[in-house]
């Protein structure tokens, strides 16, 4: 069963031989099998819970803990990313794109639904006011006085 | 050396997983030895060996359905203690005492020790006692992979292959482990050799 060994180590190998003849204490083997027996029956009232079966995987197989641990972190990353992706409130640029234009003092309202209709401005409502009469700057007053001018044909007998 | 008529592993691990518990038994008997010897010198302390042998065959009773026969029960079972023991070892890193059990007398007539020793000073008797502790100690200051190589290869004499296979690793990777942990070793036990 053993192979070549280096013969730098053949002595360390001799001497380890000391190990081979370490035995337990006379009749430890002869009651082995009851000792077993004996646990195998305490065994199901000591069942470790989720929690100590999952560490003792993890335990038994680093690889598998490394595997899980970054999996975890992807999917942890991926949820923190989603999250601050919905809260986060619309950005400078976003605004500008999303604000309506406003066309002879109507904004103009996407159709959000089937149905919608949009609200008429506030000034739709309200009574017309007189709008003041805009004077041209070159006019004089005494062009809005209703007065034929004055007849200076002579009419008379005379 | 079982006898001609004994059923194979295969055919125990078969009917413990069809339900009879004495099949069992019988895998029990065939490893408890090497399973105890495996976490006895990964311990050096027999009382803990004797706990995690035990365990490592209740696990090994437990997850019986889960073994596939895609190797051989014997790298299974020894797969099952080598992690029971490595994940005791982590978890108890503040060490225990050591408990060493007794040489047995057999080593007398052990060629690899009497080479070992012959070139020994006639002034410096080796004392056995003495050289068992340093050996112990000398283990137990390497990490656990590198303790279970040489625990698995240098003193139960598994190859590199049933090591690979065991530890679930290449072959390079038990090599190197095994090259490191003996140049460790001879600096630890440099008044030895």
């Amino acid at each position: 069963m053993s192979e070549q060994i280096d013969p730098e180590f053949e002595k360390l190998r001799r001497l380890l031989a000391v190990k081979r003849h370490e035995r337990p204490p006379a009749n430890y083997f002869e009651n082995f099998l009851d000792e077993f027996h004996r646990r195998q029956r305490t065994e199901p009232l000591r069942k470790p819970g989720w929690w100590e079966q999952l560490t003792e995987l993890f335990r038994a197989e680093p690889l598998l803990a490394a595997r899980y641990a970054l999996g975890s972190a992807i999917v942890l990353m991926l949820c923190l990313n989603v999250y601050l992706l919905v809260r986060t409130p619309p950005t400078g640029r976003t605004e500008l794109a999303t604000i309506p234009p406003v066309t002879n003092g109507m904004i103009a309202v996407a159709k959000t639904g089937p149905g919608f209709q949009p609200m008429p401005p506030p000034g739709a409502f309200a009574e017309p006011r007189p709008q003041p009469v805009l004077v041209a700057s070159n006019n004089f007053i005494l062009d809005r006085v209703n007065a034929a001018p004055v007849n200076y044909d002579p009419t008379g007998d005379f | 050396m079982l006898p001609p008529d004994a059923p194979s592993d295969e055919e125990l691990v078969h009917r413990t997983q069809e339900g009879d518990p004495s099949a069992y038994d019988e895998l029990v008997k065939r490893y408890m030895e090497r399973i105890y010897a495996l976490t006895y010198h990964m311990t050096s302390n027999h009382e803990v060996a004797s706990d995690l042998a035990q365990e490592a065959f209740i696990k090994g009773y437990k997850y019986i359905h889960k073994f596939k026969g895609d190797s051989s029960f014997y790298t299974w079972i020894y797969r099952v203690a080598v992690n029971h023991t490595i994940n005791h070892l982590k978890r108890n890193r503040s060490g225990y005492h050591v408990s060493l059990n007794d040489v047995d007398a057999g080593i007398e007539n052990d060629p690899d020790f009497i080479e070992a020793t012959k070139s020994d000073p006639p002034t410096r008797k080796v004392s056995l006692n003495e050289l068992q502790n340093a050996l112990n100690e000398a283990i137990q200051r390497l990490s656990e992979p590198h303790r279970m190589v040489v625990t698995l290869h240098d003193v139960e004499g598994l190859s590199h292959g049933e090591i690979a296979k065991i530890m679930k690793c290449s072959e390079g990777t038990v090599r190197s482990r095994l090259f490191y942990a003996r140049q460790q070793l001879q600096k630890l036990l440099k008044g030895w050799l």
